[in-house]
């Protein structure tokens, strides 16, 4: 894992410094909530419905076991007990005092973490592939031009001030582990026709009221030219990108009214003017860079003993966690271990400060001290081995956390919507918890198959509802929680937006409406074909007349 | 019929407040002060802009609300989310402080 130097430590450190001043200075009233508004929001400290909301980095969300211990002991100290992982692979607590938070980020700062580019219009935190670093099907580690990006953005003087927030993700396979494609820049590594490895650069896709995918503008992009790039396409976006309309100042907007060749064609022209400035890294620098994240001394050796054949064969509830849960690691007798943040009726992406403590003593023991959180608001071990899996499951159902459904039904992304987010329209978490309890069954979930359900309370869509293949979107009609679903959306390497199937349920309809969905799709699909298969196969006609047929 | 309320979070903890009758504040929807036309309501977001200004509160504006069984209830689901906390997270620390701060006025 990277480790700060002299310059990450002075910079986060000096940051809370002065953060605890202007705490010091609204306290007094010396700085008006309009001063200190955007001052917060800086920090990563919005005011929601309930009260602050701290958002903690967690770039290309890779943990130290240390690192989440000090998350847990937040959670303890400074919080409710628990913390909610969020899409961008961040933690997010729901109740600091801002008077205490000058001291939390004392104590995250301690540990190289923060709460910096988590708010604002700045280059957010950047995101990445979960299983960077454990899987065969990787070009390059993305976690490395994860940091670099990370290094350039934070504090970047040029950037800090953008017509909206901007966010960038990186992976390195070609299956998108990450979203690329629903992100304002989207980079993925790949080889060219040379061999040479370098970037396809996406711009432009996001969700929100007007959800677009991202468009290529570059096919292949030298690796060494990335800084620099990247650098064309934010000045583009700063000096053309709408200011005058917040719901028209993302580069989504910009690239599909320029239209995506002349877009590319502003890029292309202003990074001939600085591509050999000095704004792209010495090899030197990207070697030092790409030391932090060599992979750990794994046992080469191990291949996987019969004694776990044994338990997958005795133990039905283990085979079944290893079925939904775990991967398989580019090192033979590894494994990539799942943890579901998913349990039936709870709530999605939560964990609380003992589960946050487990995870950090599984990850010490028995993964090389790393820990991820995917986008998914999961969590990852990844790298296990695989005779360890047995003695981590045992761990990991006492803490509540060995659900058995990643990938299925249950596995669902959800916003926090009108429970916490002042900006939602309805619930998420509830119809999440109605829905998980009704398809409580595993085995019913297993037959099913492969299923995203993404839930937002508005229409900013931070639940992702746009590429779920099952969509829910919360919205006030007339005072009450209704709920529009779309079908078809994917997030990954086939993204695409999904389409709105017909009038909102009420909330007490919301969960038949799923379960008429997936029936419907369970009558329908050929032998083998997952639900978005069938849904491409037989279009939405169907889905629409079990849906309101009664209605 | 009018009935509108101040809400409110305090600056410093962030927790959701209502102004009472007292000109105090409350962390309790049923302690606040109905405002029963426009001028009330005037009176009342004047109370809420002072103490903005000294730094007990941030962002005060008024709810619509209504008096059942002489209770002070919120109209809409999200001012009621706001004053009854989360619909859905009771399982983990903190509620009970929460429920127990509820009827302590600010002064």
């Amino acid at each position: 894992m990277y480790r700060y130097d002299e310059f990450d430590a002075a910079l986060v450190t000096q940051r809370v410094a002065q953060f605890r001043d202007q705490v010091d200075r609204r306290m007094k009233g010396t700085l008006s909530e309009d001063e200190f508004r955007p001052l917060r929001l800086m920090n990563g400290l919005y005011l929601q419905l309930h009260a602050y909301m701290l958002r903690v980095a967690i770039p290309y969300g890779t943990l130290s076991s240390v690192q989440m211990r000090m998350l847990a002991h937040i959670a303890r100290r400074y919080d409710h007990g628990y913390g909610h992982f969020t899409t961008r692979q961040n933690i997010q607590y729901n109740w600091p005092k801002l008077t205490e938070v000058p001291d939390l980020l004392d104590e995250l700062a301690t540990v190289e973490m923060h709460a910096i580019q988590t708010s604002g219009n700045c280059i957010r935190n950047v995101t990445s592939d979960p299983y960077a670093g454990a899987v065969a099907d990787e070009v390059e580690d993305p976690r490395i031009w994860g940091e670099i990006i990370r290094q350039w953005s934070t504090f970047h003087p040029e950037f800090s001030f953008l017509p909206r927030k901007f966010k960038i993700a990186v992976t390195g396979s070609d299956e998108d582990r990450a979203a690329i494609r629903v992100h304002d820049i989207g980079l993925r590594i790949h080889r060219n026709a040379a061999g040479e490895v370098g970037f396809e650069v996406m711009v432009g896709g996001g969700q929100g009221r007007t959800p677009m995918i991202a468009k290529t503008i570059r096919e292949f992009l030298p690796k060494a030219h990335l800084l620099s790039y990247l650098e064309a396409v934010l000045r583009v976006y700063n000096l053309m990108g709408r200011r005058d309309n917040k719901y028209k100042a993302r580069i989504k907007i910009l690239v599909h009214e320029t239209g995506a060749e002349a877009f590319a064609d502003q890029v292309e022209a202003e990074w001939a003017e600085i591509k050999n400035g000095p704004v792209d890294l010495p090899a030197s620098e990207i070697a030092r860079i790409e030391s932090y994240f060599a992979p750990p001394a794994l046992d080469a050796s191990s291949h996987g003993s019969t004694d776990h054949e044994l338990r997958m064969t005795d133990d039905a509830a283990f085979a079944a966690w290893v079925g939904s849960n775990v991967l398989d690691h580019v090192q033979p007798g590894y494994a990539i271990a799942n943890i579901s943040l998913k349990p039936v009726g709870g709530v999605p992406g939560d964990a609380t400060a003992e589960q946050m403590d487990i995870v950090a003593d599984l990850a010490a023991r028995y993964s090389h001290d790393e820990i991820r959180v995917t986008y998914e608001q999961n969590l990852v071990l990844p790298h296990v081995r695989r005779d360890d899996l047995y003695t981590v499951w045992q761990a990991l159902v006492e803490a509540k956390l060995g659900t058995a459904n990643i990938g299925l039904l249950g596995d669902m992304i959800v916003c926090p919507g009108l429970d916490y987010c002042s900006l939602a329209n309805a619930r998420s978490i509830p119809v999440s918890q109605q829905i998980s309890e009704r398809f409580a069954d595993p085995e019913r979930q297993r037959k099913i198959g492969k299923l995203d359900i993404k839930i937002s309370g508005c229409i900013n869509a931070c639940g992702h509802h746009h590429v779920g293949h099952i969509g829910i979107l919360g919205v006030d009609k007339r005072g009450k929680e209704h709920y529009q679903i779309t079908l078809g959306g994917k997030p990954n390497q086939d993204a695409a937006i999904g389409a709105i199937v017909g009038p909102a349920f009420a909330e007490t309809d919301i969960a038949d409406a799923v379960e008429t969905v997936v029936d419907t799709y369970l009558g329908l699909r050929a032998d083998g074909e997952e639900f978005i298969e069938t849904l491409g196969r037989v279009g939405m006609a169907p889905f629409k007349e079990t849906l309101y047929a009664t209605h | 019929m009018f009935e509108n309320v101040i809400t409110a979070n305090r600056l410093d903890n962030g927790t959701v407040i209502y102004l009472t009758r007292e000109s105090l504040w409350s962390h309790a929807l049923a302690d606040a002060w109905v405002a029963e036309d426009e001028d009330e309501a005037v009176v009342m977001m004047a109370a809420g802009e002072n103490a903005e200004n000294q730094g007990i509160v941030v962002g005060a504006y008024l709810i619509a609300a209504e008096v059942l069984d002489d209770t002070v209830v919120a109209v809409r689901l999200r001012e009621g989310i706001r004053a009854d906390g989360p619909t859905r997270r009771t399982d983990v620390a903190g509620a009970d402080e929460i429920s127990e701060q509820a009827h302590v006025p600010l002064r």
